[in-house]
């Protein structure tokens, strides 16, 4: 395979970045610092302003108050659907943000391909979105997204739609990419085991009208697929989870709909 | 090919019944050929009367393709102008809904008033009553790009000609090419209607010309001859827009 090489990687800052929709609140002011080739988490309920701050962050959209300083330059970004264009073939999805920069296509061409190549899809280059399974169409999504090597890249839940073993192997293929490239990485997110799994820092967010409640540092013995089993694992888990304080029905669950179907066991 | 053998035969079978059945009817009452002529007697007249017929043929042909051609060029452009702008969609939306009510086949007359008699004023009314079609489809593909797909391209810096070339505009593919599917048949309606008005007699007549001067001298079965050519004009129109379109859309689904 050609050199990869690095993306120099871009820090993220928000300085007390707000939203408001119409006079309602989406969020509060929120100021982070998301470091050059961090690997930073945002997990919350829906509707708490996620989707907007990141949004914000690619420049989609100006905050109502504050700032986003990227560095100048244009992140990648990932979404929930991948976003392909159903005419073109894997390839020319990949190029598209090439294409819309004016690139050579001989050189869209080289750098698509490698770029395939780095998610797994060097072979299925020619086909169409529609021949691609959910997981596929993500790793094109994402080749897409690094295709101009950016500095930073920012997901929107790209793993809620896919099934549990599709989402762990995208997982480990992200892990990989920020390894092999180096770049900022913002991933939003609602699965706590992901976000502690994949992210270095992990920020919690709370809805109606949203704000950040913490950042917590995860510090894991390994970052291997097993590490998800151990204490560590699970008491980083368990402190995100008390931050979000989800709600739940006072004195938990009825237990009678369950104990009638144990009841019929003979 | 299966497939097409397979849902092409049952019409098929069902014309032939049809033309049998109009045959026997014919023969069994008796009726005379210039109110109602035999499917054998068209036949007759259709070969008897080949090379005339023929120039007919390419003329009307010309015509509808001619006029179907500007409307696609001229519809997807129109579209495309009235989709850009909100403001002038909502102008444009209502006074395209007034228009569908305005009989045009009735501004015939007048086009040869612009156009002169002969092939120019056919092909001018084909492309007025197959134009409004073209545009409507149009304008809704183009106004149903997925947003978030316009948000991908403004991420990436795109500016809205590009953005209308390489995502809009394919997006409404489909669209486009249903108009233009019911423009092929109304492409032919507005060739006839205009060879009504501005064709003349004699060696180049055009079909809808050969319908009134046969009407004339009472032959039906030249009647029925040209509107059967007519009718080939526009399954052929049909067929060529439908697999343009299939070219077109080939890989999406
Ligand atoms: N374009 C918009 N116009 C009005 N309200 C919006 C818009 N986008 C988001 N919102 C509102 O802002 C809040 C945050 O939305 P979002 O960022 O999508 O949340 P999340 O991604 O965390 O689920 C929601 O209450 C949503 O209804
Ligand atoms: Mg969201």
């Amino acid at each position: 395979m050609a050199d990869t090489g690095r993306s120099p990687a871009a820090g993220i800052s928000f300085e007390g970045v707000s939203m408001t929709f119409a006079g309602v609140r989406a969020f509060e002011p929120v100021s982070l610092d998301v470091k050059p080739g961090a690997f930073v988490s945002i997990v919350g309920t829906s509707g708490c302003g996620k989707t907007t701050l990141l949004r914000i962050a690619a420049g989609l959209i100006a905050p109502s108050e504050g700032t986003v300083n990227l560095g100048g330059a244009r992140p990648g970004m990932c979404f929930q659907d991948p976003r392909l264009l159903p005419w073109r073939n894997s390839l020319d999805n990949v190029t598209l943000p090439l294409e819309l920069a004016g690139i050579s296509p001989d050189e869209r061409q080289d750098r698509g391909i490698e770029m395939l190549r780095m998610v797994g899809m060097g072979d299925a280059w020619n086909r169409m979105p529609v021949q691609l399974s959910g997981g596929m169409r993500m790793r094109v999504g994402l080749a897409r997204a690094l295709v101009e090597r950016p500095p930073a890249l920012l997901l929107d839940e790209p793993c809620s739609a896919l099934d549990e073993i599709t989402r762990e192997t995208i997982n480990e293929l992200l892990a990989d990419l920020w390894k092999e490239l180096g770049m900022t990485v913002v991933l939003v997110t609602h699965s706590l085991a992901e976000a502690v799994y994949l992210g270095r820092q992990v920020v919690v967010m709370t809805g109606r009208p949203g704000r950040v409640v913490s950042v917590h540092g995860i510090h894991l013995p390994s970052r291997q697929p097993e590490v998800r089993t151990t204490v560590e694992f699970a008491q980083a888990l368990q402190s995100i989870y008390r931050d979000m304080t989800l709600p739940r029905p006072p004195g938990g669950i009825a237990p009678s709909s369950l104990s009638k179907h144990a009841g019929a066991e003979p | 090919m299966k497939r097409v053998i397979h849902s092409l035969w049952p019409p098929l079978a069902l014309v032939a019944v049809l033309l049998l059945a109009w045959e026997t009817l014919v023969f069994a009452l008796q009726i005379r050929s210039f109110l109602l002529p035999a499917p054998s007697a068209v036949l007759r007249a259709l070969i008897d009367n080949a090379d005339s017929l023929s120039r007919s043929l390419g003329l009307t042909t010309l015509a509808a393709v001619g006029g179907l051609a500007i409307a696609a060029i001229v519809g997807t452009v129109v579209g495309s102008i009235v989709a850009s702008s909100r403001l002038l969609y909502r102008g444009a939306y209502p006074i395209a809904t007034l228009l569908q009510m305005v009989p045009l086949v009735a501004i015939a007359p007048l086009l040869v008033i612009w156009f002169g008699y002969g092939v120019k004023s056919a092909l001018a009314s084909a492309a007025i009553v197959s134009v409004f079609p073209v545009i409507a489809n149009t304008v809704d593909g183009l106004r149903s790009t997925d947003p978030n797909l316009r948000e991908l391209f403004r991420l990436y810096g795109a500016d809205r000609s590009t953005t209308w070339w390489k995502l809009a505009l394919p997006w409404a593919v489909p669209n486009i090419v249903t108009g233009l599917r019911i423009a092929s048949g109304l492409a032919v309606i507005g060739a006839i209607v205009g060879e009504f008005v501005s064709g003349y007699a004699g060696a180049d007549a055009p079909l809808g010309v050969v319908v009134l001067s046969s009407l004339r001298e009472a032959r039906t079965d030249l009647v029925f001859a040209a509107v059967a050519l007519g009718a080939l004009v526009g399954f052929t129109l049909f067929g060529a827009v439908s697999a343009l379109g299939w070219l077109l859309m080939r890989g999406r689904t």
